[in-house]
């Protein structure tokens, strides 16, 4: 009887079995070449899916990568970073690059180097979110520019006093005493 | 055509370094020797394709586990084809141990099998249960053993050969339906 079985005639579907064969193989992950010689059996098929794969791959993971970085950094409310340049500016100015003698308007500009760090005291101390005016401060500084205007109606006295009250009359004149009674004058 | 030992050693090498050229000139060398086997145990050609892609891939994922100096290429391939038979054969039946001591074994007239066309026994193997269908093949076709048989299958020796005399008196009962017709 084997030998009776062996005589079977054998079926042709070598390619139908080879093309099969060969995507299990390639799902497989095993080596393809450089390419047979049957058609549809190209070697470089394979490899271009593995480099798409790899792409789509490397794209994803910067995507997730950059979105986890990102993500933190708008949610978080007060950048710790930023703020402390500012700070270091305004105390790493060397008393040497102020002039000792200021040129121009000597007097304002020694009371508004005091304004202006009366004003910056607070600023730098209490909330660091203000910033941009402490450091455009910190740079005039340096540039020995004055920004008058900005300070003017909160702290510098005014040059020119405007005279008050009737001409003649001094402040002696109001003055309350026993000797001179008004009332009794009158009288 | 046919190729030399030696040329067969070189193409396993290059299959060995992946190359899908040298395997396919192996599969279509071996194709008609590998079918023969898988068509014995499978229930159709269908089958019998699909045993073999399944053979042929483990083939190649193992080929560089292949010692030749314990065996023979073709011997070590029939032997995963076989496995690769056996596994499909139990996942569509279920092998169940039978206690038995003695079994008759049956006559079969070899001059009704003689006169028998091939395709027509293979019919008739096919057409048996699955697991006496195994047996039958294993035992008369590929010269297993008893012992072997019961190994393969998780069966006793005496459930592999009962399964043999099942066989064996199916046969000869539809070769004598087929000689009297």
């Amino acid at each position: 009887m084997a030998g009776k079985l062996d005589q079977v005639p054998v079926p042709d579907m070598a390619d139908s079995v080879w093309a099969s064969i060969g995507v299990q193989l390639d799902a497989e992950g095993d080596a393809p070449d450089q390419g047979g010689d049957v058609p549809g059996q190209g070697g470089g098929v394979p490899g271009k899916g593995y480099g798409f794969f790899g792409v789509v791959v490397v794209i994803a993971t910067l995507w997730w990568y950059y979105d986890q970085k990102v993500a933190p950094v708008v949610k978080s409310p007060v950048p710790a970073a930023a703020p402390a340049p500012v700070v270091d500016t305004i105390n790493n100015i060397k008393k040497n690059d102020i002039p000792a003698t200021p040129v121009g308007v000597k007097k304002d500009t020694v009371v508004l180097h005091k304004a202006l760090e009366n004003i910056i005291r607070p600023d730098s101390a209490g909330s660091q979110q203000t910033l941009p005016p402490v450091e455009v401060d910190s740079s005039s500084l340096n540039k020995e520019w004055i920004p008058v205007p900005f300070f003017d109606s909160l702290s510098v006295k005014p040059r020119g006093r405007k005279s008050r009250g009737v001409k003649g009359i001094t402040s002696d004149d109001y003055k309350i005493s026993a000797g001179k009674d008004p009332n009794k004058q009158r009288e | 055509m046919v190729i030399t030992e030696q040329d067969l050693n070189s193409i396993i090498i290059e299959c060995c370094n992946g190359s899908r050229k040298a395997q396919e000139q192996l599969f279509r060398q071996l194709y008609g020797f590998a079918m023969a086997i898988a068509l014995r145990y499978a229930v159709d050609e269908h089958e019998a394709a699909d045993i073999l892609g399944h053979a042929f891939v483990k083939m190649f994922r193992s080929l560089r586990s292949f010692d030749a100096t314990k065996g023979n290429f073709h011997g070590w391939l029939k032997k995963i084809v076989i496995n690769e038979s056996l596994d499909h054969i139990k996942q569509r039946s279920r092998f169940t141990s039978l206690e038995l001591d003695t079994v008759e074994e049956p006559f079969v007239n070899n001059s009704i099998i003689e006169k028998t066309d091939a395709a027509e026994i293979l019919q008739l193997v096919r057409q048996l249960p699955p697991a006496t269908h195994a047996v039958f093949v294993l035992y008369a076709i590929d010269g297993y053993s008893h012992k072997e048989i019961a190994s393969q299958l998780n069966i006793s020796e005496g459930t592999s050969k009962w399964h043999l005399s099942e066989a064996r008196r199916i046969i000869q009962q539809k070769l004598m339906a087929i000689r009297t017709q």
